[in-house]
């Protein structure tokens, strides 16, 4: 008479049980995104120096696609892992390429002067590019293969081991020469600044 | 003396089931017709991300084929209220204040200015931002799920209620029916079921004594 019922608490306990795990299991950092998987939106736009860089010209390399912003705090502390990444893939097929998003030409600049900085970044009047990314706020770091799909994204300052595993990874799966393996010396010492 | 409350309680089981059959229907309905028009937009999805490529260049040539004035702010308007503020909490673009639900509409409505229909716009967001975007889940796939799940927890909920009820009443049924005392027995029936011993006992209560 009563096994009914105690099937039923059993199920109905499972099932909410179930749901909590795989509420706690998710990281709550990971935002839906359409966009992995698919070719990178392709755009042309002006560099804070005035020239023009369209996303086309970098097919061929691993890219790095970096939107920031001068007025983002996270971007600050971000910064460090891009500048240590830019050292690191000096010399690899990789190409770093930031877009200045909800930000002028004057406020960027600034922030590159006082901060460093030798990778080009772009205007994005509108935030047409970002839009086109699914983009929800800064900073947000896609990565793209040499083919020009893009292959992740993360939200919030990237890691240095997440940022190193990935371009890595993408960089042997195409047959290049991975970060670190030729210029371990040089490398070492920014290694052990990394957060 | 149970085991007859079975029947009326598996007739509940199937009624409740029926029930959840029916109302599952009509919105499997739905979802097959999604799904059937889901090439349509698919192709506009693509045509939208190649527009992308040159967004300027779409807006100044397509400019005569879409909507303008009036016409084109109630569409986008319309467009804008459906899609999510990727930066706010559960707002809409078109109630959101934010720079990024701005830009959103202005990009709405240039895609609507250039001849775009508004489903292929809604098709665009939710290629970049995927279902997330839109405020209300699509019925179909994964998210008919959020639609059907209240209905059949509450139809389920009632048939447990009623089930719980039913249990008890032919719990009570079957103490009286049960009972091996002949109905008309020596003190009537309004107290069949009763020993001699708690009758006397019940008419003593009774008057009070």
């Amino acid at each position: 008479m009563k096994r009914w019922k105690v099937w039923l608490m059993l199920v109905l306990a499972a099932g909410f049980l179930g749901l909590l795990g795989f509420g706690l299991t998710r990281d709550a950092q990971v935002l839906p995104s359409a966009i992995i998987g698919q070719d990178a939106p392709s755009f042309d736009l002006e560099t804070l120096t005035g020239d023009s860089i369209s996303l086309a010209s970098l097919e061929g390399h691993v890219v790095i696609l970096n939107f920031w912003a001068s007025w983002c705090i996270p971007c600050r502390e971000e910064h460090p892992v891009l500048e240590m990444a830019a050292a690191r893939y000096k010399d690899h097929d990789v190409r770093m390429l930031g877009v200045v998003y909800q930000d002028n030409r004057t406020n960027a600049r600034q922030f590159l002067a006082r901060n460093g900085g030798s990778w080009p970044s772009v205007l994005d009047p509108n935030s047409q590019v970002a839009i086109g990314y699914g983009v929800y706020g800064v900073p947000e770091t896609f990565f793209l293969d040499p083919h020009g799909r893009i292959v992740k994204k993360h939200v919030g300052p990237v890691p240095w081991d997440y940022l190193t595993t990935t371009v890595d990874s993408l960089l042997v799966a195409n047959g290049k020469t991975p970060g670190g393996s030729e210029i371990t010396g040089a490398e070492a010492p920014a290694e052990s600044g990394a957060p | 003396m149970r085991r007859p409350i079975r029947a009326p309680r598996l007739a509940a089981l199937a009624a409740a089931g029926a029930l959840l059959a029916a109302v599952g229907t009509p919105l499997t309905a739905q979802a097959a017709d999604t799904a059937a028009a889901r090439p349509d937009t698919a192709t506009t999805a693509s045509d939208a991300t190649a527009g992308f490529a040159t967004p300027r260049t779409a807006a100044d040539t397509g400019g005569g084929a879409g909507l303008s004035g009036a016409a084109l702010d109630a569409e986008t308007a319309q467009v804008a209220a459906q899609l999510r503020c990727p930066v706010c909490r559960g707002q809409s673009v078109l109630e959101s204040t934010a720079t990024l639900s701005k830009e959103i509409q202005a990009e709405i409505k240039q895609r609507l200015a250039s001849g775009q229909s508004p489903e292929a716009v809604k098709a665009y967001f939710v290629s970049r931002y995927g279902e997330w975007i839109l405020l209300k889940p699509p019925t179909h796939g994964f998210s008919l799920l959020v639609w059907v799940l209240p209905v059949v927890l509450l139809v389920g909920g009632l048939g447990v209620a009623w089930l719980w009820i039913r249990s008890r009443s032919g719990e009570a049924d079957a103490g009286t029916e049960g009972d091996p005392t002949p109905a008309g027995g020596p003190a009537g029936t309004a107290q069949a079921g009763l020993s001699d011993e708690e009758r006397s006992w019940l008419d003593r209560a009774m008057r009070n004594d």
